[in-house]
């Protein structure tokens, strides 16, 4: 996909910036994709941070952050989390975007989310168990029926349609493609399993009609239940992601009023809200919903040392371990980039990602697609980003 | 045919014979220079502008090259077999009704847009490359021929009769899809963002990177509706977070006086980083770089310095001073030169005398926006902070008589006494030349300091000794 971090050899880019990173040893380029749901590398250079520890746990939970903040990459950063792993024994998350455009409104009924939410989890378990066949070949005969019915009712297009993806390109990563391309589940099945895995599930098809969308998300969770899964998550991210949201912090919390009601209720079931919102949300949610946010509330802060740490690591995981800096491939008056850098950005890691490509191309403009990163470069580029920011701040006045 | 044109202008320098002459710089407009690649310099930001992953608004004034660069994103599309490797979609957003209307309900009536104008490069794209859509798995066939049915607005068949009516090699390949049976990829109430991911997926089976969505040519839009054309592209981009993951990526040109309304929480600067704003810059060094090569294209030879063309030692300093950063105004002051240096001084260099008054023959464009009380000379906008009043309304009343002389009895008795003749000796509002000659004289200097690039030879407001002064307004 053009916006996953690509091969440097796949994707055309008239930047020079790719030749450089080859260069200078980058097996991708780790400063790329500003969003985390665009990075395919995300699981293996996420920062860990004590927010994930307050996020992960059974319980409903709460991350604050600016656009920027870091919110979806913790997201996706506690699914990859839930599927390490071969069996069931972790929670099944469900990641929730709300489908915005297919609703054409923000101010969806319980209804309507409660079928966006069955829709999702029907994907990421299709997908989970596309890596995991054998969750489903332990399978009685009326289970399987279950699972199928399910895939049947829920999936965005037929059934027959995904597993035929499977069959025909003899591999799972189109299917990831198409249906989620933040998943991540290591070690997936042979071509052989994966066409078994095709031929069973699809015999199990009894084409039964779809209840209402109440029952098909009752259905969801009792063959999760019934797989083993000792939790569910629900993993709310991108409710500014609509016109009348992103400015609209009391907006955001009507569009999810539906689901904190439904919050408490789902916990005594073991299925537990986490929700990823804008800061702005934080002080309008503490006075509506006070019982449901008295615990388990995380605001990311990001401090210069932790920004410096998102890139060593990209470094680090890019050059396949050989340097964890950029110190490495920079002159030797220049020391202690990442620092430098993370001293003068907005403290957000997509701003520091920004600020870091930045220092690249400016290097490639001046030096060529080769040699050493200078002090020149990172001046010039932290000098661009201040004019920008600027330019930026001044307009939106 | 403007090539034509020009080749048999060179035609007596045989080894100039492809060059294309003064219809290089004629039209100055992309939009009608099918040889603009050869001839392209990019602005110093056109790495980050041509970005394959990121999704950018690139703002730019009249002239600063927004469709040149716009043009040059489709040309770097091409492979080295002329072959699009993205799927190059065209799209011009339709305005909301009114502010209040830019919601979801507007944004996903667009998204229908989108889908139907990636229909229609999709089969456009099969129809010129019939073998790629061959190599393709039936997994990726499928979605074609799904997407192509299910987001055409209207009568497929309709649509497209005329790739099926053709003799062109795609065509039977074009019938077979608008004819064939089609299969259900996704359900009718699917987000449009797994439709994307659905298409996108097939394409890259055909060894294609994505999808840019690319936006020109809405500057009559701002004129007309600004606040709607705001209001709606802010609420677009905020959705953009929805296609991210999914390879869609937009290129959208946009006029400057935009910026500030959609930097504004909400627009760019909310999704700032998930689109990139950029202000199409030029500096000096990269316009000269420019001028320089459309010279070598017009007249076959590479390089072709400036210095070749023009030998006067000011020339440098006075494009700098009229075409400020504008890439259409350098070129327009070059575009006299060229074509005396083609008829008559027979490709020698032009001299500084005959550069001076082919100046005065083609001075910079000037354009008075009243309504904003704004003055655009060449490609630099004029301070009139300094400006008295009434040198202003002057400035106004010689623009509204373009070319024809003024005299400064008129200038005198119409703008500072708001008379609506001119009195004769004898009447009551008569006063003798003396009396405002000096008035007039100080408001015509303050206004060549404002206006002309060089006020110690005019070349806008020029004096006609005995008559009145001629502003010499082209645009």
């Amino acid at each position: 996909m053009a916006s996953s971090t690509p091969a440097l050899h796949q994707t055309p880019d008239s930047s020079g910036v790719p030749e450089w990173l080859r260069w200078a040893g980058f097996r991708f380029d780790p400063f790329g994709p500003l969003d985390a749901a665009a990075d395919p590398h995300l699981s293996e250079y996420l920062v860990g941070h004590e927010v994930f520890a307050r996020v992960w746990g059974d319980g409903i939970s709460w991350v604050f952050a600016p656009a920027g903040g870091g919110k979806t990459a913790l997201r996706i950063s506690v699914m990859q989390t839930c599927w390490i792993g071969q069996e069931t024994n972790r929670p099944f998350p469900i990641p929730y975007v709300p489908p915005f455009l297919a609703w054409g409104h923000a101010r969806p009924s319980e209804e309507e989310h409660l079928m966006a939410l069955t829709r999702s989890g029907a994907r990421a378990l299709f997908l989970a168990m596309a890596h995991r066949p054998h969750w489903f070949f332990r399978l009685d005969v009326s289970e399987r029926q279950d699972i199928a019915n399910l895939f049947q009712w829920n999936l965005s297009g037929p059934l027959s349609v995904y597993l035929n993806l499977c069959r025909q390109s003899r591999q799972i990563s189109p299917l990831r493609e198409v249906l989620d391309p933040t998943f991540v589940m290591r070690d997936p099945p042979d071509e052989v399993t994966l066409q078994q895995w095709c031929d069973e599930l699809e015999s199990a098809l009894a084409f039964q009609p779809a209840p209402p969308p109440a029952e098909r998300w009752a259905h969801l969770l009792a063959v999760l239940k019934m797989l083993g899964f000792p939790s569910v998550y629900i993993l709310a991210d991108g409710f500014d992601g609509a016109p009348e949201t992103i400015d609209n912090p009391m907006m955001i919390v009507d569009c999810m009023r539906p689901l904190l009601h439904r919050a408490e209720k789902w916990a005594q079931d073991n299925v537990f809200l986490k929700a990823f919102l804008p800061t702005e949300t934080f002080p309008l949610l503490a006075e509506q919903f006070p019982l449901l946010l008295s615990d388990h509330v995380a605001v990311i802060h990001w401090t210069p040392d932790l920004l410096a740490e998102i890139i060593r690591r990209r470094v680090y995981v890019a050059s396949g371990g050989n340097f964890g800096s950029l110190d490495a491939v920079a002159s030797p008056a220049l020391r202690d980039v990442e620092t430098v850098l993370a001293r003068s950005v907005m403290p957000l890691p997509r701003e520091m990602l920004v600020l870091t490509r930045q220092v690249i191309e400016e290097h490639v403009r001046r030096e060529g697609a080769e040699g050493l990163l200078t002090g020149e470069d990172v001046e010039a580029a932290i000098l661009q980003y201040t004019q920008g920011n600027l330019l930026l701040t001044r307009t939106a006045r | 045919m403007m090539r034509r044109d020009a080749e048999r202008e060179v035609s007596v320098h045989p080894e100039e014979q492809a060059s294309l002459g003064p219809a290089a710089f004629l039209a100055l407009r992309a939009e009608e220079e099918p040889w603009l690649p050869e001839c392209f310099v990019p602005p110093p930001d056109f790495d980050r502008i041509s970005d394959p992953r990121r999704s950018v608004v690139l703002f730019g004034d009249p002239g600063s090259g927004k469709t040149a660069v716009h043009r040059m994103l489709e040309t770097i599309s091409l492979g080295t077999d002329g072959k699009p490797f993205r799927l190059l979609v065209h799209w011009k957003p339709a305005l909301p009704i009114s502010v209040a209307e830019a919601g979801l309900d507007w944004v996903k009536a667009m998204v229908g847009h989108i889908l139907d104008a990636c229909a229609d490069a999709l089969i456009h794209h099969l129809a010129g490359y019939p073998q790629d859509y061959q190599k393709a798995p039936p997994w990726a066939q499928a979605r074609f021929v799904w997407f192509i049915h299910r987001y055409t607005r209207g009568n497929p068949m309709l649509r497209w009769g005329p790739l099926v009516e053709g003799d062109s090699p795609g065509a039977p390949l074009v019938r077979q899809i608008l004819s064939g049976p089609v299969d259900d990829i996704l359900y009718a109430d699917a987000p449009p963002e797994y439709v994307i991911s659905e298409l996108v997926s097939a394409l890259k089976a055909l060894e294609m990177d994505g999808i840019w969505i690319l936006t020109d040519g809405l500057e009559g839009w701002a004129e007309m509706a600004f606040d709607r054309l705001c209001a709606g592209l802010k609420a677009f981009l905020s959705t953009l977070s929805l296609f991210d993951p999914f390879g869609l990526i937009y290129k959208i040109c946009l006029p400057s006086e935009l910026e500030p309304a959609l930097s504004h929480a909400g627009g760019l600067a909310r999704a700032r980083r998930r689109v990139e704003g950029i202000h199409i810059r030029w500096d000096s060094p990269t316009l000269r770089r420019l001028v320089e090569r459309r010279l070598s294209l017009a007249f076959g030879r590479e390089p072709f310095p400036l210095e070749e063309l023009c030998t006067a030692a000011g020339l440098p300093e006075w494009l700098e001073k009229v075409g400020g950063t504008s890439p259409r105004e350098w070129l327009d002051q070059v575009a006299g030169l060229v074509e005396y240096y083609t008829t008559h001084s027979r490709n020698r260099p032009i001299d500084e005398d005959i550069w001076k008054r082919l100046r005065l023959q083609r001075p910079p464009r000037l354009y008075l926006d009243d309504e904003r009380r704004r003055v655009i000379v060449g490609g630099r906008c004029v301070n009139l902070e300094d400006l008295p009043a009434k040198a202003y309304e002057m400035l106004r009343y010689l623009y509204q008589r373009s070319g024809a002389v003024v005299t400064k009895a008129e200038l005198y008795f119409r703008i500072y006494r708001g008379l609506d003749r001119i009195p004769r000796p004898g009447d009551k509002e008569y006063e003798a030349p003396k009396e405002y000659t000096g008035l007039i004289d100080t408001n015509l200097w303050r206004l060549r300091q404002a206006i002309e690039p060089d006020p110690s030879a005019p070349v806008l407001l020029v004096t006609r000794r005995g008559h009145g002064v001629v502003l010499q307004a082209r645009w």
